[in-house]
């Protein structure tokens, strides 16, 4: 595996672990050595974490900095299937059944990542009731918002696709918001199943809902509720909470890593 | 108890295709259905509402359930509906507990109940079980993200060659066959409208598709193939890996 993790946790590192929704509020005696056994490393932009169905070593959670899950296509291409930030869980699709990963993950940007090592994790899972009953939780809410990714690109358009990614990174500030994109335009394009120039018509379609990019990396946001009721929905329906993995309340900043990749 | 809790064979088979359920032997299978009931709405009728105690989930057997919110203007904002064979809810009451949407059916549906209490103590009781469940989640997951690499990958009309090529039996050459569903089937199959349905028809004309009606020709399937394969929208995040 490209992926090997170094440094045991630190204690904010270790609280931090412990506030994702996989493991928030679990009391039982098989946590705390599972913690302890949890690996960090910072890598660069670009480091592919696992392969396509490479066997699995565990579940990764982002400290910093950001990962796209990809996903293999006809003629040796890959499709970014989700960006993902801080506080995201990833690679529990290798846990079970195959135990091979369904997807590949890289680095995006340059990145923190823990891994939680698969025996202990399976150990606890088989222990802990509660911990069954979370994975149970965490694996439907994974499958909801995946059909809920499916809907979005069935039904909207490409600008109301846009606009909802845009909604999703965006920090607010007052009734505005700002988002920093971290990876190319073209990979934006690809994550939201569009060309990049449909992307860029896209984009010029937002300009009319005063949405405005004054550099490459940054869009601003002037009105965030009237682009939710441009993607007719409102904010919290784009992602169905998925109930188990709420962000930590705070610690990770969202402007994590430097250096857009490629 | 027989295991069947009421349901036909056929229906019992909808529900082992379900994502929860997936990877369950026969046995497990029966003794989990016996937990529920089968409930029939003739009419129209809200399942739960938002905010609701999460203590039940559902399998949809036949007719469809619609998952919508009420915005803060109070629109119905339509999330998901739930089709045979799917289930809902269970996120919620293996999760915080409380229903995160409203759900309702329109005209007659056939839904299985089952209670979250006796689900939880099974869960808590047989680790075997619970992993078995996570099994069959972690296979539909694989499946779904399939699903969306197709979407994010295919334009509509490379969407629509894959669902033709889906039903031709030859792999090469010339082929015709019978269009075993409406158009409006078709267009909800390959998540389109029916107006771009009759674009993308129109496209795949080039590659040597006809459509009269419910006849289809192709032909050359090794060409649609290949069309369908083209290029879209691929991305590497930061190039190739190192």
């Amino acid at each position: 595996m490209a992926f090997v993790g170094r440094a045991p946790l630190d204690e904010t590192e270790k609280a931090l672990i412990g506030k994702i929704g996989l493991l928030a509020s679990v009391q039982c005696a098989y946590l705390p050595p599972l913690l302890a056994q949890c690996r960090v490393a910072g890598v660069p932009a670009g480091t592919l974490l696992y392969d396509q169905d490479a066997v699995a070593e565990g579940v990764f959670v982002v400290l910093a900095g950001q990962v796209g899950l990809l996903l293999g296509v006809d003629g040796g291409r890959r499709c970014l299937i989700e960006i993902l930030g801080p506080g995201r869980l990833f690679g529990e699709g290798g846990l079970f059944d195959t135990g091979r990963y369904p997807s590949a993950a890289q680095a995006i940007t340059a990145a923190r990542i823990a891994i939680i090592p698969l025996a202990p994790l399976l150990a606890a899972i088989g222990e802990c009731a509660t911990l069954r009953q979370r994975m149970l939780a965490y694996l439907s809410g994974r499958l909801r918002l995946l059909v809920g990714q499916i809907a979005q690109l069935k039904l909207m358009s490409a600008a109301q696709r846009l606009a909802a990614f845009l909604l999703s990174q965006a920090e607010p500030d007052r009734q505005g918001g700002l988002v920093h994109l971290q990876c190319e335009r073209r990979v934006i394009a690809g994550m939201l199943g569009m060309t990049p120039e449909s992307l860029s018509r896209a984009f010029r379609h937002l300009h009319g809902l005063q949405v405005s990019s004054p550099d490459r990396n940054t869009v601003v946001i002037a009105d965030l509720s009237r682009l939710r009721r441009y993607v007719a929905t409102d904010p919290e329906i784009l992602e169905i909470p998925p109930a188990a993995e709420p962000l930590p309340a705070s610690g990770f900043g969202r402007k994590c890593a430097t250096g857009a990749a490629g | 108890m027989d295991g069947t809790a009421g349901l036909t064979p056929a229906e019992r088979l909808l529900v082992r295709q379900s994502p929860l359920f997936f990877a369950l032997d026969a046995e497990d299978l029966a003794s989990l259905i016996a937990l529920g009931r089968p409930i029939d709405c003739a009419g129209p009728t809200l399942l739960f509402s938002q905010g609701d105690q999460a203590d039940r989930f559902y399998v949809v057997l036949a007719g469809r359930v619609r998952l919508f919110i009420v915005t803060a203007q109070g629109r119905e904002s339509v999330i998901e509906f739930v089709e045979p064979g799917l289930s809902f809810a269970e996120a919620a009451m293996f999760g915080t507990g409380r229903m995160p949407v409203n759900a309702d059916v329109v005209a007659h549906t056939r839904l299985l109940q089952i209670p979250a209490a006796p689900m939880r103590a099974r869960i808590a009781a047989e680790p075997r079980l619970a992993r078995l469940m996570m099994d069959s989640l972690v296979r539909w997951q694989r499946r779904l993200i399939g699903r969306v690499a197709e979407f994010k990958v295919r334009s509509p009309s490379q969407r629509l060659a894959a669902a033709l090529l889906a039903l031709t039996v030859v792999s090469k050459g010339p082929a015709s066959m019978h269009l075993p569903m409406s158009k409006t089937e078709l267009a909800a199959h390959v998540g389109v409208t029916p107006e771009s349905l009759s674009r993308a028809i129109a496209r795949l004309r080039r590659v040597g598709v006809a459509v009269r009606g419910a006849e289809i020709s192709i032909a050359d399937v090794g060409a649609l193939s290949r069309y369908c394969d083209g290029a879209a929208g691929t991305a590497d995040p930061a190039g190739p890996p190192p």
